[in-house]
């Protein structure tokens, strides 16, 4: 679109004015990528705004690292769907009863069990957990939403376990591996994920359970849980963790000051080794690389409020590391930088 | 075009890809700090998430996003003010055009600042100067002068082009200074 210089000039200005309504800004933006002659006239004009203004300019963001960002915050929930939707109905049921045989089988030679450790996964029509007791996610990631409404994704290779009556009696549910929990919390009707001999009671919650190796972490991102162990219990708030060494039945909160969840880490072309340096010693935590190639790698990246976890896991996306978790020590291994 | 029912987590990244950029620097030009500007933009697509189910058909996408991020980072500049009055710091109190971030930059440089205004046309010279230093909103201006607003906006644009002009060979230099200052 051909436009006039003074039309574009006053558009600019208003622009730079923080005056401009969106029409305008939208009408800017379309007139900026029209051409590189355009987009250049612009850039010339906003420099002069700022030296006239004597502030510093708007600097292309990190997109990427702004979309971990808002992805951390963007859970898609889980679609459920009425079975007798499901294109695979008539294979499920068939399915289900097989299973419903297996499960019948065992129920009726040792009736004490509720649970049902070594059960076949049902891998029918997993969103909608009514009556499976087992959830295994083979390949994937899954999500699922149990019958109380509460949000459950169970990390690759782990299985859930729920009560034959839960959410009838009580909701209890054996984890093994790792899961991410959206609990709807109900005093009347206690939410208690067993993990070996750790029991994670919910206070109302989102939290994580991790598995690696002999240690679960468990971490909470809103509300409360109590863990219990042996009689021994630690409550955790939001911004807490805790890890329990399974060949020890130790439990030990993670130490984390209070003004954790303000901080924020700017690293600027840091090397991966200083940046586990200072994460390191803000959270208490020994942290250790064991590979000399990935400790020169180059770290671009601002957090502002996150966990540990969450740390970890951004940082994965920009360096290739494992992590292993050995005991109160923190190992990352890698082969060098992307 | 889309339907915020048909949003997804992958039209989310796409939408957020496409147009970040030209939103946080939208939002920029009114509160005036990057920091600020790229939390209210993240904010919006975290809403935007939060609210699609209760949203209706949206006819078009970016005119949604453009009209939320104007009237999100309005209500940022609002907080930042509430904030500073809060905490007494006159300093940070910021007017819907005002720019605390703004610095003075002195000696030579300033001079050539001051040159290049000085030869600008009368009206346009008053106009810049109530905008800059007075920090009049477009239609203050207007009042002030009894001219139109959009009178204003012609002799703003024609200002930063006869600026740009004046302060060609210095403009790399000031930008310097104003970021040295800022102590990046």
């Amino acid at each position: 679109m051909v436009r006039k210089r003074e039309e574009i000039e006053g558009l600019i200005a208003l622009f730079l004015s923080g005056e401009s309504s969106p029409d305008q800004a939208m009408d800017l933006e379309i007139w900026r990528s029209e051409s590189e002659e355009n987009q250049a006239l612009f850039d010339s004009y906003e420099k002069t705004f700022n030296a006239t203004h004597g502030r510093i300019g708007f600097v292309s963001p990190d997109i990427d690292a702004a979309w971990r960002k808002v992805k951390a915050s963007v859970k898609e929930e889980p679609k459920v769907v009425p079975l007798y939707k499901n294109r695979n109905f008539y294979m499920s049921v068939a399915a289900l009863a097989v299973v419903a045989f297996v499960v019948g089988s065992i129920w009726n030679f040792n009736p004490e069990y509720e649970l049902l450790p070594n059960a076949t996964a049902p891998r029918v029509n997993i969103d909608t957990v009514e009556t499976e007791q087992i959830i295994y996610a083979a390949n994937n990631v899954e999500s699922l939403t149990l019958s109380d409404q509460s949000i459950v994704e169970l990390k690759k290779g782990s299985r859930l376990i729920l009560s034959k009556d839960f959410n009838k009696n009580g909701r209890y549910a054996e984890l093994e591996g790792s899961g991410s929990f959206t609990v709807v919390h109900d005093a009347t009707n206690p939410f208690v994920i067993t993990v070996e001999d750790l029991e994670v009671f919910d206070l109302g919650t989102v939290f994580d359970i991790e598995t690696k190796g002999d240690t679960v972490s468990v971490v909470v991102s809103e509300g409360e849980v109590e863990l219990r162990l042996n009689g021994k219990t630690i409550a955790l708030a939001k911004g807490d963790s805790a890890y329990y060494v399974i060949s020890e039945k130790l439990i030990e909160r993670y130490k984390t000051p209070k003004d954790r969840l303000d901080k924020i880490f700017v690293f600027d072309g840091t090397s991966l080794s200083q940046v586990m340096q200072q994460i390191g010693e803000f959270f208490e935590r020994d942290i250790v690389i064991k590979d000399d190639v990935i400790k020169g790698c180059k770290v671009n990246i601002e957090f502002k409020d996150e966990t540990l976890p969450m740390i970890f896991d951004i940082l994965q996306t920009i360096v290739e590391f494992e992590i292993v978790y050995n005991n109160e020590i923190i190992e990352l291994y890698g082969d060098g930088c992307k | 075009m889309i339907s915020t029912t048909e949003i997804d987590s992958q039209t989310l990244e796409s939408l957020f890809h496409k147009y970040y950029d030209g939103l946080c620097r939208y939002s920029f030009t009114i509160v005036k700090e990057q920091a600020e500007a790229e939390d209210v933009i993240q904010g919006l697509f975290i809403k935007l998430w939060e609210k699609r189910k209760d949203l209706d058909v949206l006819n078009n996408t970016k005119a949604y996003l453009y009209r939320s991020a104007h009237n999100e980072s309005l209500n940022a500049m609002k907080r930042i003010n509430r904030r500073a009055m809060g905490s007494g710091d006159k300093e940070l109190q910021l007017s819907e055009t005002n720019d605390a971030s703004a610095i003075m930059i002195g000696g030579e440089l300033q001079l050539q600042i001051d040159n290049a205004l000085e030869m600008l046309p009368e009206k346009c010279q008053e106009v810049f100067r109530l905008s800059r230093f007075e920090q009049l909103s477009y239609k203050e201006i207007a009042a002030h002068l009894s001219i139109s607003v959009k009178t204003v906006e012609n002799h703003m644009g024609k200002a930063l082009r006869l600026m740009r002009e004046g302060l060609e060979d210095y403009l790399p230099l000031i930008l310097i200074t104003i970021l040295v200052s800022k102590g990046w």
